[in-house]
């Protein structure tokens, strides 16, 4: 009897696992922010020659600075009041969050978030609005999901995916105009950091747990705290950052230029320090302006939980979440050499955004890596696609030898005008390069971060899809895409894959029925 | 300039104008990176504090320091750093010389520069302008505490004995004053050294 009941549990849970689609749900798809669809089914190496425009949606958010769409989530099933439909949930900078139906492109719903609030200028580093990636979780019945979003007053909002009504009232989650980066839930719990010292703040850590409603802070961590998706969060519940610029020295408890390790105490709720890593020349990446700003990318291989992590400096760490730094937390696992930025450029050169990982049929694992600018002219891959000027993709696979790791060079992609954080979803990687200006500095005024100089320089997004085992380009989107996007990314899901620009518009690309 | 004649260019300039893209991305770091900070910035910042038990000494200067291995180190006791950049002039070194030298607190430096210089690679210099330099740097070296060993520049086929012999002239006549050690002959730095430590 008890036989028949685990395998009717068994049968079910399969079938449940064969019906369900493809969701993308965070930034990165998953607390560990990995950027790998596991649950894509319809895309494939096989295809995407075909991949076609399916629709582009214009929105009425307005950009501030050089900001405008975040990431686009997807949830595969929702249950609306017109019936389940499949929605994209698209939130624009000026406090705007959209639902809209994907067979369709059309938007469901909007929600637009409005306060008292009066926001000092900020600068292109500090836009005001939203500017952190909700995450969306299930709200404990089929089709039924809630949106957590913080605006820009710093309110904590949750609403409901369907119709994009509050299902409770607003709470304070930090102070307005903070800055945090996109959220990250784990067992009822918020994660983000804040950086850049937006709105006059300190750069924090920030928790929300909610069932209590109680918020915790953690900081100052010495740098800000600017990994584009966010932060990741291990399986001990230890919550992953890197931190910019700023002075590495634990004595004092500054760890600029480095990553740490967050988790709550059980007892009190607080987060508090459990682990940090600082680069041995961290010292020169604090000196010459190389942030560690890249949103880690956690994954288990050989029995250990592994996480990779980089910076502009443009190398990739291989680190042991047991201890990110080893007993005297400087040493790695494993540290590339310099893949890109050899002209140690702080503005245009380096790695951006966030790491990707996957395995593949052999349990072969694989990591990934964007950057900007040119290859150094000493880093090589078995598999090379011309030269690199702009910006690509650099794979590696992880390997354990006699007790040694490493990051194996794989291949580098083709040359994409600042490659961002790709995804990896049934055998495809899908990368673009943003076309974004990305200079700072002048040789007539000197630095200048300003969207006035930087909006004209930018040109558009250019979409690809590369074969994930050899990086051979299998698909681009040309000149489709009209515009560039900043501080943006992708997602993929049930046969789509989508792109926001600057100018407020979503692509969805994908194969036509 | 350089892409102008892109335009123009049929199948036998292709050459030609990469030639002339690579010597402008060559200009292009030079003008980022004049003073070479990046050669060894990185590694700078790994390198641990010097101990009492060792005395770290420092080899800067061009290919010459480069290239240059003193057998007798372990004999004497002592860490030796290399911070030669091939190619470089003394005025770039002098950008650099904080970095590379100050910063890792060595107790002594040996200097092996000029020939560069000598060479006009980057415009022309006079063993006046070259000595200022090496001045500058044993001053800064100095004021440290950091004891500085000058070596003469040796001969070279393509460049003048005249101007070479003058400038190791100079080199010698500034040491005599007491601020720096001379060291005319590589095959005398043991000796050289070890004095220079005592």
């Amino acid at each position: 009897m008890a036989q028949k009941a685990v395998t009717l549990t068994t049968a079910l849970a399969l079938g449940f696992a064969a019906a369900h689609g493809a969701d993308w749900l965070t930034d990165g798809n998953n607390p560990q922010r990995t950027n790998w669809q596991k649950d894509e089914k319809l895309l494939s190496p096989a295809n995407a020659k075909d991949i076609k425009l399916l629709w582009k949606l214009p929105l009425d958010n307005q950009p501030r600075e050089m900001h405008s769409l975040l990431v686009p989530l997807v949830i595969e099933r929702v249950h609306t009041s017109a019936g389940p439909r499949q929605i994209a949930i698209e939130t624009g900078v000026s406090d705007n969050i959209y639902a809209i139906d994907v067979e369709q492109g059309k938007v469901i719903w909007k929600k637009h978030f409005t306060s008292s609030y009066t926001p000092p200028t900020g600068g292109i580093l500090c836009p005001g609005g939203i500017t952190a990636t909700p995450v969306i979780a299930p709200a404990g019945a089929p089709g039924k999901y809630t949106i957590y979003s913080v605006s820009w007053d710093g309110s904590l909002h949750q609403l409901n995916a369907a119709d994009g009504e509050d299902v409770a009232q607003p709470a304070k989650f930090m102070p307005p105009n903070g800055k945090p980066y996109a959220l990250n839930l784990w067992k009822g719990v918020l994660y983000t950091h804040t950086a850049q010292g937006c709105g006059g703040n300190p750069n924090m850590v920030y928790t929300f747990d909610l069932a209590s409603g109680k918020v915790g802070s953690w900081g100052p961590a010495g740098g800000g705290m600017w990994g584009r998706q966010g932060p990741a969060i291990s399986s001990d519940g230890v919550m992953y950052t890197g931190t910019g610029d700023g002075n590495f020295n634990p004595e004092i408890l500054t760890f600029g230029n480095g990553i740490v390790g967050i988790k709550l105490n059980p007892e009190t709720k607080a987060p508090e320090l459990v682990d940090y890593y600082g680069p041995s020349n961290a010292a020169w990446l604090w000196k010459r302006d190389l942030d560690m700003q890249v949103t880690p990318a956690i994954f288990n291989f050989h029995g250990k939980e592994l996480m990779v992590d980089a910076g502009k400096e443009c190398r990739v760490y291989l680190l042991d979440t047991a201890a990110i730094g080893g007993d005297d937390h400087r040493t790695p696992l494993y540290r590339t050499p310099l893949i890109c930025n050899e002209d140690v450029n702080f503005a245009s050169a380096g790695i951006w955004g966030s790491m990707a990982t996957w395995e593949d049929a052999k349990a072969t694992r694989w990591v990934l890596t964007p950057f900007w600018g040119p290859k150094h002219s000493k880093f090589k891959a078995p598999v090379e696609y011309g030269e690199v000027e702009h910006g690509a993709i650099a794979a590696f696979k992880v390997e354990e030898r006699n007790g040694n790791w490493q990051l194996t060079p794989a291949w580098i992609s083709r040359d994409m005008n600042r490659a961002e954080p790709p995804v990896i979803a049934n055998g495809i990687v899908f990368a673009y390069g943003n076309g974004e200006d990305t200079d700072q500095a002048y040789p007539d005024v000197g630095l200048a971060d300003s969207a006035d100089r930087r909006i004209p320089g930018s040109t558009h997004a250019v979409l690809y899809a590369l074969d994930a085992e050899t990086g051979k380009e299998l698909w681009s989107s040309g000149d489709q895409i009209k515009s560039w996007n900043h501080w943006s990314g992708i997602s993929v899901a049930n046969g789509r894959v989508y792109i926001a620009t600057f100018d407020s518009v979503l692509y969805c690309f994908g194969i036509k029925k | 300039m350089v892409f102008a004649p892109a335009l123009f260019c049929q199948e036998p300039c292709t050459d030609r104008v990469r030639a002339l893209e690579r010597r402008l991305n060559e200009q292009n770091h030079l003008i980022r990176d004049w003073g070479g900070l990046i050669r060894y910035g990185s590694d700078n910042s790994e390198l641990p504090a010097p101990t009492k038990r060792r005395s770290r000494v420092i080899v800067f200067g061009d290919q010459i320091a480069e290239q240059w291995s003193f057998s007798a180190k372990t004999a004497l006791g002592l860490e030796m750093i290399n911070r030669g950049i091939a190619g470089q002039t003394t005025d770039q070194m002098l950008v650099r010389f904080r970095q590379d030298v100050i910063a890792l607190q060595p107790q002594a430096v040996v200097i092996l520069a000029g020939a560069n210089d000598v060479a006009g690679i980057h415009g022309s210099h006079t063993e006046e302008m070259i000595l200022d330099n090496l001045m500058s740097m044993t001053e800064l070296a100095r004021a440290h505490d950091i004891r500085v060993i000058l070596a003469s520049v040796p001969p070279s086929r393509r460049q003048s004995d005249e101007r070479i012999s003058e400038l190791n002239n100079l080199i010698a006549e500034y040491c005599a004053g007491g601020s720096a050690v001379y060291l005319e002959n590589p095959s005398s730095a043991e000796k050289v050294l070890t004095e220079a430590l005592r």
